[in-house]
């Protein structure tokens, strides 16, 4: 029963558990979605941060094309550009990008690319910058050029040349101006836009080379890394890519790289990218919100799941408390103990229901209990003042049996002492025909004697208590045909009787029924020429059948039915006397013992009559 | 046979009375039958008292022939005071009914009666039964109280 009770506990945890698995589900489902949306903004942000890096270098670009483009003009009206005084014009150079942050270098140079003059005022000159790409470019294109990113050869900067062609009055070029854009300064620029979540932001050649980087330029910039894995998906002429990567301070970030198209080249696409943009944002930043929403989340989900639990386990323990109780009650209520309640208070809910319906069932139990007892002392005082009623009938019967044995008897004495008296003394006066009158009353009341004292032993064995001792039934036939004899000695009766059929029963009830059975067998031999008489028992030890079988007159079997019946006969009187009433005796004395009698015979060959004994042994 | 002594018949109905009488003389019996027609009659008689106030009680009857049912006094009843009293004790008392209840033989023994006889309807069989009687009780039996 309490394995029982108990798995109740186990059913409410695991509902609660049923319950939070799904939550929990849908809570890292949920999570994963946001994961997702944050990543995609993530990169957008990366990608916006490096756009903005692009336009910064576009507009810096700008700024040093407009910062050339008088100077050019200026330069044009130099009739010859060799003639210009070279520490005049390095002078003028440092004057002009004192105030620039960006430009660190400027430069002429004339068309066959040998360096007229350039800043700062004192440095050993180049020989030439014919081969630098700004230089051709501008030279063959007559516009405004963007070289490539390199470190300057005199500061070992990381710098970017442009060239702007000097184009004379007669229309021809004369000359090249240049400048060098400090690419440091960038970095620190980027340092500066860079809002704090960003993890790096990294300019990078096309050939591996970092030009400038936040953080920690000093310790990057420079370095050759190799080619940038998204360099082949920006030569597709995508305007840019996002990606999860490593950054190369170990970091897992979202990242963005956008191409920075040569500003020289007339077309974009493949080599036209002179460098790349990186934006890199740590994936901890990115997903900061989401993690640590999400723990928050699960951190919920247990602790209610933990408080669900506890009260299911508590609030199942008060259930069980209950539970039990009802248990209790009814086991203690099928035990017998009638004032056995639940009592209140009843929860409100099923289970008080219960409790309610168990003790109204058990007031019901009760009040039956109850009536059934009142009944059944109603039935038991009935059955006194019946009993007591029987008794009271049963000794009217007695008085009245002893009334009819005394009462009825004396005027029989009367009417046949008398006949006999007048026989006797009036012989004389009273002719053959008188006197054999008087011997039919006298035959008459004899008989009636006869009749009623059978009629009191039939109503004796009728009242008679059935008694229980050990009855040799052997004996008891043998007796009473030596009685037989006695009266009738003439009589020569062959009787047989199977010795040792010992019964439990009612001795002198027993003997009445004997008696008769034996004594009719006697009656109705007694014109047979060898009479026999046959006492015995057939059947096993269990069931035994005892028999009185005689060769005497026998009877048709189609009157076997009357034969038990009281004042039934089935031969005249003058043939076999009788009063018809000791077999009724006999049947009532077998009837008494539980047992069953019947009759067998054929006219002329004799009758058996077989008994049973319910108490034989 | 002892003609000295009285037979107390003790008997209500007259025809019984006859019969018995008439049975006493067919056998012979010619000792004076003192007839009491209830029991307080015949307690009167043996203990001299009513209407035989100042009989001698020391002479008794040889034999009580004792009816059971008996007005004013049962059968019973005049047996039971006659085996009480010192007197009376062993006086020879027999019953002569027409009962055959097993109860009242019982009671009958047990009161200390000496004899039990059913008076039968066939009076040739009664005539015998007094025969048998007288034999036993006026010739054969001493009286204990008279050696």
């Amino acid at each position: 029963m309490m394995d029982r009770l108990f798995s109740l506990r186990v059913r409410v945890l695991v509902l609660v558990l049923l319950a939070v698995v799904p939550a929990m589900l849908l809570m890292l489902l949920s999570a994963r979605d946001r994961r997702d949306a944050s990543e995609e903004s993530g990169r957008a942000r990366a990608l916006q941060l490096a756009r903005s890096v692009e336009v910064d270098y576009m507009h810096r670009i700008d700024t040093t094309r407009s910062f050339l483009a008088p100077l050019a003009q200026v330069f044009a009206l130099v009739p010859n550009l060799s003639n210009v005084t070279q520490t005049a014009c390095a002078s003028f150079f440092d004057k002009l990008i004192a105030n620039t942050a960006d430009i660190f270098q400027v430069g002429v140079a004339s068309t066959d690319g040998t360096v007229i003059c350039r800043s700062p005022a004192g440095a050993e000159s180049a020989a030439s910058v014919a081969a630098e790409p700004f230089f051709t470019t501008a030279m063959n294109s007559r516009a405004f050029s963007v070289g490539h990113f390199e470190f300057e050869s005199v500061t070992q900067k990381p710098a970017l040349h442009v060239g702007y062609p000097i184009i004379g009055p007669a229309g021809t070029v004369t000359g090249v101006l240049y400048a060098a854009l400090d690419l440091n300064a960038i970095s620190t620029d980027l340092g500066k836009t860079a809002d704090p979540s960003v993890s790096f932001i990294t300019l990078i050649t096309p050939t591996g080379t970092i030009l400038a980087r936040y953080p920690n330029p000093e310790q990057w910039v420079g370095k050759e890394v190799g080619t940038p894995p998204s360099l082949a998906a920006m030569e597709s002429g995508g305007p840019g890519i996002t990606r999860e990567s490593v950054s190369l301070d170990g970091i897992s970030v979202v990242s963005a790289t956008v191409g920075l198209a040569n500003a020289g080249a007339s077309e974009p696409g493949a080599g036209s990218i002179s460098a790349l943009v990186s934006v890199g944002i740590p994936k901890d930043q990115v997903f900061a919100g989401i993690n640590d929403r999400l723990r928050d989340d699960l951190l919920g989900l247990l602790a209610a799941a933990l408080l669900a639990g506890g009260l299911g386990w508590f609030g199942s323990g008060v259930l069980l408390r209950k539970l039990q109780l009802y248990v209790g009650t009814t086991r203690r209520f099928s035990e017998g103990d009638l004032a056995a309640r639940a009592g209140p208070p009843y929860p409100r809910n099923e289970l008080g229901a219960l409790g309610r319906s168990i003790d109204d069932m058990a007031v019901a139990v009760s009040e039956r209990q109850q009536e059934i007892q009142r009944l059944n002392e109603g039935l038991e005082q009935r059955v006194a003042d019946r009993t007591a009623q029987l008794e009271a009938a049963n000794k009217e019967l007695e008085s009245f049996s002893y009334s009819v044995s005394h009462d009825l008897r004396a005027p029989l004495r009367s009417i046949d002492g008398f006949s006999q008296a007048l026989v006797e003394d009036y012989a004389d006066v009273l002719d053959d025909e008188g006197k054999q009158m008087l011997g039919r009353v006298r035959a008459g009341s004899q008989r009636m004697g006869q009749l009623i004292d059978d009629i009191l032993q039939l109503s004796r064995v009728s009242r008679a208590e059935v008694g229980k001792e050990e009855v040799d039934l052997s004996v008891m036939a043998s007796g009473i045909v030596d009685d037989l004899r006695r009266t009738e000695p003439h009589r020569e009766v062959e009787f047989q009787a199977a010795p040792g059929l010992t019964v439990t029963g009612d001795r002198r009830l027993l003997r009445i029924a004997l008696e008769n059975l034996i004594g009719n067998a006697w009656k109705f031999t007694s014109h047979t020429e060898r009479p026999q008489i046959e006492f015995g028992a057939e059947g096993g030890p269990g069931k035994p059948v005892y028999f009185v079988r005689d060769n005497g007159a026998g009877f048709d079997m189609a009157y076997a039915g009357k034969l038990f019946g009281a004042f039934q006969r089935l031969h005249a009187m003058d043939e076999f006397p009788g009063t018809g009433v000791g077999l009724a005796t006999v049947q009532r004395v077998i009837h008494r013992h539980g047992g069953r009698v019947w009759a067998e015979g054929a006219t002329g060959q004799g009758a058996t009559f077989s008994f049973t004994l319910g108490g034989s042994s | 046979m002892n003609r000295e002594k009285v037979i107390l018949l003790v008997e209500d109905n007259p025809d019984d009375e006859a019969l018995t009488l008439r049975a006493l003389a067919k056998n012979r019996i010619t000792n004076e039958v003192v007839v009491a027609h209830d029991g307080l009659e015949a307690l009167d008689y043996l203990f001299g008292a009513g209407e035989h106030e100042g009989r001698d009680t020391s002479v008794l009857p040889q034999v009580t022939l004792l009816d059971l049912k008996l007005p004013k006094i049962d059968g019973l009843e005049v047996l039971r005071r006659i085996r009480a009293d010192d007197r009376t004790r062993l006086l020879p008392v027999v019953i002569l009914t027409s009962s055959k209840e097993e109860q009242d033989l019982v009671a009958g023994y047990s009161l200390g009666v000496n004899s039990y006889v059913r008076k039968p309807v066939d009076f040739v069989e009664f005539t015998e039964a007094v025969r048998q009687l007288g034999l036993y009780w006026l010739i054969l039996n001493e009286n204990p109280g008279r050696v």
